[in-house]
């Protein structure tokens, strides 16, 4: 999987790409762990370009969630394919996470 | 088409890929593909991470099937026994408890697949997982 970040309207950006599975998983976590230790306390994380997810990635993301919620900062989904939608509801994560069609939905307001 | 990987982690990837590249041979929907390789992860990290009380190497033998419009996984292993359909199905009023409490990949896996069976013969595991593909 790969990632990249980027900084719009001062807000910290991460789109993930490729799969999120129980062998890639790992790496996210420490990416995303990194951008909320330091010190970003509002992240979007841009699905756009993910196929798909698996329970080791929705694991990764709840303990972003929280770790963030300890800083009381949020985070903020968009981008989500028809299959990590699926995914999300079937789990219950559409309840957890704010989610956007878009990037720039995302930010609105945030 | 017919692999063998052993019980670590990485050795996902080529279940994986060996099945893009069955699947490839087929007309089938991106969707599908995507639903059957979360499929895939979950029934192999839940074999690779449970299923053995040693660091010693296993195999773990899967089968890829398309027949009369439906896809057939099938995952055999040697590990501890473990039947993924006795695990109770989670109340979807509390997901934190689902999540957290283990059994969401379980969850997924059950919901994603239209049946799955399981058997416990001469001491492996038999799971086999059908999706229609129409």
């Amino acid at each position: 999987m790969e990632f990249t970040t980027h900084t719009r309207d001062s807000i910290k950006v991460i789109s993930l790409k490729g799969e999120m599975n129980a062998n890639t998983s790992g790496q996210a976590e420490t990416r995303i762990d990194q951008l909320i230790m330091g010190g970003n306390k509002k992240l979007i994380i841009n699905l756009d370009d993910l196929n798909y997810i698996s329970s080791a990635g929705l694991r990764v993301l709840l303990s972003a969630n929280k770790l963030m919620k300890n800083k009381e900062g949020e985070i903020r989904l968009c981008g989500l394919n028809d299959t990590v939608k699926e995914v999300f509801e079937i789990s219950g994560f559409h309840m957890i996470f704010p989610i956007f069609q878009s990037e720039s939905e995302a930010l609105s307001g945030f | 088409m017919t692999i063998s990987i052993r019980n670590r982690l990485n050795e996902i990837g080529h279940a994986h890929r060996s099945f893009l590249t069955f699947i490839g041979n087929y007309q089938v929907e991106d969707a599908l593909i995507q639903k059957m390789s979360i499929v895939i992860d979950e029934v192999l990290s839940n074999i690779i991470q449970y299923g053995f009380k040693s660091q010693e190497i296993h195999t773990i033998d899967i089968e890829y099937i398309i027949h009369k419009n439906i896809l057939e996984m099938k995952f055999v292993d040697d590990g501890r026994p473990f039947n993924p359909l006795m695990i109770p199905q989670p109340d979807l009023n509390h997901p934190l408890e689902l999540i957290e409490g283990g059994g969401l990949g379980i969850h997924i896996m059950r919901n994603l697949a239209d049946d799955i069976n399981y058997s416990r013969i001469d001491g492996r595991n038999y799971l086999v997982i059908k999706k229609s593909v129409l």
